[in-house]
């Protein structure tokens, strides 16, 4: 009888299992094998270079520039969508007359595609003719060179990423923050704590459980950063926004160096597990410790 | 126990992100290795006729450089190529994607047997797919080496690799200086006098140049070209490096980045764009169109364009400046070719399309729709022209025109364009950052 119910199992397991294998696991296994030797999208040529990619990786300065880019990135990004995705989501929980308004507007940004996002942005941060320097020329301030600066362009498309992802967030904490127990407050209200001490002592640790799930969203979401920087600079200038996604494409897609793109992807993603298991494990501990599910 | 399903699940999720991007390039490729696939055996020579005799029809794809300007007029084409032909029926297919989603598609359908009968890819890969022998050459057709010859020499020599035709060009294109004629006025300079040396265009920039009191830029004289696409870049450098003496590579094949020439060159566009502020460090959307730029480099496919969104624009094509009087100018080409895909059975019907689209009626009405200019040298004595006097000077200056030739020309491009990049924008050191690009491409070259 049990063996018969684990079989049934993992007969509704084997759609996702054939999806998983054919569209995951053996792409995974092919690049890693495409990172072992020279092939080429173009000339044809495919032999078997063993670890030569990976020597030249390791002793290529831009590789080691676009994996700093990324984490400045995953960084900046991760933690604006946290931060502001949990403040708007207070907001938009308040019971306001029209509320419903306001929440369809944050949601927008969300839904509007990356590449409408980009154009709007590079007409607004246009250096000569943009309403960005046109309103600091106004106000008598010094105009900005914005996505053509090398120090400029990569704070600004963070922003931007910010901007567009913080209402997708958003949801997820609005959903908690409406699951939260009324009884709990009402307790705390009993008790006499402040809004403050309710926040800190109540809010908080019942989003512990959502803020782990966003955070590694937020942090997968980063790390595949690739639409507004193709778009908006294209990695430059001077290559101040190359992120590791860029980096692999401009090899493997623009060059047809697939050999050396895979190895990029392999190292990559060598970096991603460490980081993303690491966050895991800091996190649960976290929100572990704060008792609850 | 949970712990560890539970990590292993996230450590699956990580993995998940990367093959997922892989995916494009592994998963298409899986079915064109090389080694199976019959490119690897090139056949020169080409199949046996099959059609015709016994009645049947004999079908075959066109893929087509096309969009929605230029396809109508390709379709047109083509259908009255099958009233002519009744046992020949071609399907036009608008090719999306850049030429490496095509060569993908390409391998695929040449491993399973069902390539296109006549594709349209950009001139400079034309050498690779030779190569790759993706492509068969066409020599022992009836009239390839008459057409040939029918071709501004540099637009041609690109597609001829060790003596072999591999391609014609459906279209191609002579980069110019593209100027305002009633801007120039204003600024008192002549319209029929476009500057014809980098001194001239110095000059005549500062003059079409605006500026509000506070020294803003209200609009600018020129606009070098210099974009982050680092194709275009390299495209709107080349002329000058050239210009100056130089090239991408030395005679021994090693790179030429950090020449003098190109230190010229790098020098010139920092006068335009950090000193004189000239020219904008990006190119600016219909600047041209809406008078925010009165000098620019571009080409005979922005005249539709103009002509019907801008009726009011008074514009003029000049051919591109030099380093001095009396150096005669080089020209980059761009451009599409015609080629037959390898393992194609049906290539004597391809070789018709192909005499086709490339006879004299076919690529004036090309030419005369606006989709594409011919690059055959005996079409400049066409009456069309004489209405058109913008295009025929573009073709006429295909006697200027050469291929941008140079090994690994992608990675070069991006690292001239990073160097331009630090030059113009951060400041860098020219000589340092030349030398630095140089270095990784002769490590790109193996020199």
């Amino acid at each position: 009888m049990f063996r018969k119910r684990m079989v049934l199992g993992y007969v509704f397991l084997l759609p996702f299992l054939l999806h998983f294998s054919i569209f995951v696991i053996y792409p995974f296994l092919r690049t890693v094998l495409y990172a072992l030797t020279d092939f080429n999208l173009l000339t044809m040529q495919d032999n078997f270079v063993w670890l030569d990619n990976f020597r030249r990786l390791f002793a290529d300065d831009l590789f080691f520039r676009a994996l700093k880019n990324t984490a400045y990135y995953v960084l900046i990004d991760g933690t604006g969508v946290v931060v502001f995705g949990l403040l708007m989501a207070l907001s938009l929980n308040l019971k306001r007359k029209g509320i419903g308004v306001f929440r369809t507007m944050y949601y927008l940004p969300v839904v509007v595609d990356w590449v409408i996002v980009s154009i709007v942005f590079m007409f607004i941060f246009e250096p000569t003719f943009g309403i960005a320097n046109y309103v600091l020329r106004t106000l008598g301030l010094q105009p900005q060179q914005f996505l053509q600066s090398s120090t400029q362009a990569l704070p600004l498309i963070t922003i931007s990423s910010i901007w567009k992802g913080v209402g997708y967030y958003a949801v997820f904490y609005l959903a908690a923050l409406q699951d939260i127990p009324a009884m709990l407050m009402e307790a705390a209200d009993i008790d006499g704590a402040n809004a403050l001490q309710k926040f800190v002592y109540i809010t908080l640790p019942q989003l512990a459980p959502i803020s782990l799930f966003v955070i590694i969203m937020a942090s997968i979401g980063s790390l595949k950063g690739f639409d507004q920087f193709y778009i908006m600079t294209g990695g430059g200038p001077a290559r101040s926004t190359t992120t590791i996604m860029l980096y692999f494409y401009e090899h493997a897609f623009g060059y047809t160096d697939i050999g050396y793109g895979a190895s990029v992807a392999v190292v990559f993603t060598v970096f991603v597990l460490f980081f993303v298991l690491l966050q895991r494990l800091l996190l649960s501990r976290m929100s572990g410790s704060s008792g609850n599910h | 126990m949970k712990k560890l399903l539970a990590l292993t699940l996230t450590a699956l999720l990580a993995t998940g992100l990367i093959s997922g991007c892989g995916n494009g390039g592994s998963s298409s490729t899986a079915d064109g290795n090389p080694s199976q696939s019959p490119a690897s055996s090139p056949s020169a020579e080409p199949a046996p006729a099959d059609q015709g005799a016994s009645g049947e029809k004999v079908s075959l794809e066109y893929w087509i450089a096309g969009d929605p300007r230029r396809t109508p007029c390709y379709e047109e084409s083509v259908a009255d190529f099958m009233a002519e032909n009744p046992d020949i029926e071609v399907k036009v297919v608008e090719e999306i994607g850049d030429n490496t989603q095509i060569q993908q598609k390409l391998m695929t359908m040449i491993s399973s047997g069902s390539a296109p009968g006549v594709i349209h890819v950009d001139t400079m890969y034309v050498g690779d797919m030779a190569k790759a022998g993706t492509i068969v050459p066409l020599n022992d057709f009836d009239g390839a080496q008459e057409l040939s010859d029918q071709i501004f020499p540099g637009v041609q020599e690109p597609l001829v690799i060790d003596g072999q035709i591999y391609g014609y060009p459906i279209r191609a294109n002579s980069i110019q200086l593209i100027y305002n004629k009633k801007m120039f006025r204003e600024a008192g300079l002549d319209p029929e006098q476009p500057p014809k040396t980098f001194d001239q265009v110095a000059e005549y920039a500062q003059k079409l140049t605006k500026t509000d009191d506070a020294g803003n830029v209200l609009v600018y004289g020129y606009e070098s070209g210099m974009t982050k696409d680092a194709h275009w870049t390299a495209h709107v450098y080349t002329p000058i490096l050239w210009s100056y003496g130089g090239g991408y590579q030395n005679e021994d094949g090693s790179s030429g980045l950090a020449s003098e020439a190109s230190l010229k060159t790098l020098a010139y566009w920092q006068r335009l764009m950090v000193e004189l502020k000239v020219s904008p460090t990006e190119r600016i959307d219909k600047g041209f169109q809406t008078e925010k730029v009165a000098m620019i480099h571009s080409g005979e496919w922005e005249i539709l364009g103009y002509k019907s969104d801008y009726p009011d624009l008074e514009f003029g094509f000049a051919t591109l400046p030099v380093a001095a009087e009396g150096v005669a100018p080089q020209i980059p080409l761009g451009g599409r070719a015609c080629v037959i895909p390898n393992g194609v059975k049906e290539t004597d019907a391809a070789w018709k399309l192909i005499q086709w689209v490339m006879n004299d009626e076919e690529q004036m009405r090309y030419t005369s729709a606006m989709v594409g200019l011919t690059a055959k040298q005996s079409l400049l004595e066409d009456p069309w022209f004489d209405d058109n006097p913008e295009f025929k000077h573009c073709l006429n200056d295909m006697q200027y025109v050469r291929a941008k030739a140079a090994d690994n020309i992608l990675q070069m491009n991006t690292l001239l364009s990073d160097a331009v990049q630090d030059v113009i924008l951060n400041g860098a050191d020219p000589q340092q950052s030349l030398d630095t690009a140089s270095e990784k491409y002769n490590g790109v070259l193996g020199k």
